[in-house]
């Protein structure tokens, strides 16, 4: 399952010199592995962003990068987290998916891949580069 | 200048020149760090200026209905790097991907990094795949007929991708950590030919 929330985050750097990024971005890969983000808004004038933060408890990912609303919750209480944000125009529908783009085999009738000898559901096939991808997970 | 060695084939797929040779574009203007591959599925491709920086310009033939053009830099990298691109969509054409900066380890994006900009939307979506498991999401739209400089920054525990200098997404899982080559890639699903007059304006390389 894909969770997600909204946030509004102070930012560093700028536009300018080709480093604006929410004052987080610094030390987010070590400290939140496992959540991803992506940034629907800037406004450098004032100094924040909004940021949606998601992760998937999807057992395809491994241990440490299985992640639910409780993590989105610790993250959510950053020093640089000015506020939550209940809605934003551009979330959009689909903010993340889990893929297998190269499974070991597909079985089309139970809709199953194999991956590293583990066999998982997928949701439904995808196209990429004219090859078929796997969706495990999404929203 | 050196020798623009390949140690590295990233694809077998069917090359669109008489004498069935992959194309090996030698970029006179373009330092020899930048040096790029090409492999074609039906296009051909030359140098020009755009905003007074060279840029490989990829054009497909009018025979082409399904293909894709690429280059890339003839070297693998490993993680930590930065590698920036400059690209510009002359048109938004209906099946017609673009693919402005990527890396890979070989094909069928078992390990990889990319920014794809979707010929249904304006949307761009990024992905990190490592051993056959992607994470995917998507971004704010923008709009490919504009020039953009998409840039990453591969870790070891995350890559942060902007556009035009502003962060717009960072991904921490599915992170590969392999060597991979860095590509750019024009594709044309639609089954119709363009018609060789919608060149697709691609230029970057590696910064650390």
């Amino acid at each position: 399952m894909i969770y997600r929330k909204l946030l509004k985050v102070r930012v560093a750097g700028s536009s300018d010199k080709g480093n604006l990024r929410p004052a987080f971005t610094d030390y987010f890969t070590e400290k939140y592995s496992g959540i991803n983000f992506v940034v629907h808004e800037y406004n450098e004038r004032e100094g924040w962003c909004i940021v949606e933060v998601w992760c998937s408890d999807h057992p395809v990912l491994p241990p440490e990068h299985r992640k639910n609303m409780k993590h989105l919750e610790e993250l959510a209480k950053d020093p640089n987290v000015i506020e939550e944000v209940r809605t934003h125009p551009l979330s959009p529908p689909i903010v993340g998916r889990i893929i297998v783009s190269t499974p070991n085999s597909v079985d089309e009738v139970s809709n199953e891949v194999v991956i590293s000898g583990n066999r998982f559901k997928y949701i439904r096939k995808d196209k990429v580069r004219g090859m078929d991808v796997y969706v495990l997970d999404e929203r | 200048m050196p020798d623009l060695v390949l140690d590295y084939h990233r694809k077998k797929i069917p090359i669109d020149h008489p004498d069935g040779s992959v194309t090996y574009a030698k970029l006179g203007n373009i330092p020899p760090k930048l040096f790029m591959r090409v492999e074609s599925g039906g296009g051909f491709v030359y140098v020009d200026y755009l905003d007074g920086v060279p840029h490989v310009v990829i054009v497909l033939h009018t025979t082409t209905t399904s293909g894709v053009v690429e280059v890339f830099l003839p070297f693998r990298y490993s993680p930590p790097a930065t590698i920036e691109w400059t690209a510009k969509l002359s048109a938004k054409l209906a099946n017609v991907d673009q693919w402005p900066l990527g890396l890979e380890d070989g094909p069928g994006f078992r390990n990889g990094i990319a920014f794809r900009q979707r010929y249904t939307t304006n949307q761009i979506d990024i992905t990190t795949c490592s051993n056959g498991t992607c994470t995917s999401t998507n971004t704010t739209a923008y709009d490919p007929t504009v020039k953009h400089k998409y840039r990453v920054e591969w870790t070891s525990t995350g890559v942060n991708y902007y556009i035009d200098g502003n962060l717009v997404a960072t991904l921490t899982t599915n992170v590969p950590t392999v060597p991979m080559t860095p590509f750019s890639e024009y594709g044309n699903s639609s089954g119709s030919a363009l018609n060789n007059v919608y060149p697709f304006y691609t230029f970057g390389g590696i910064i650390t």
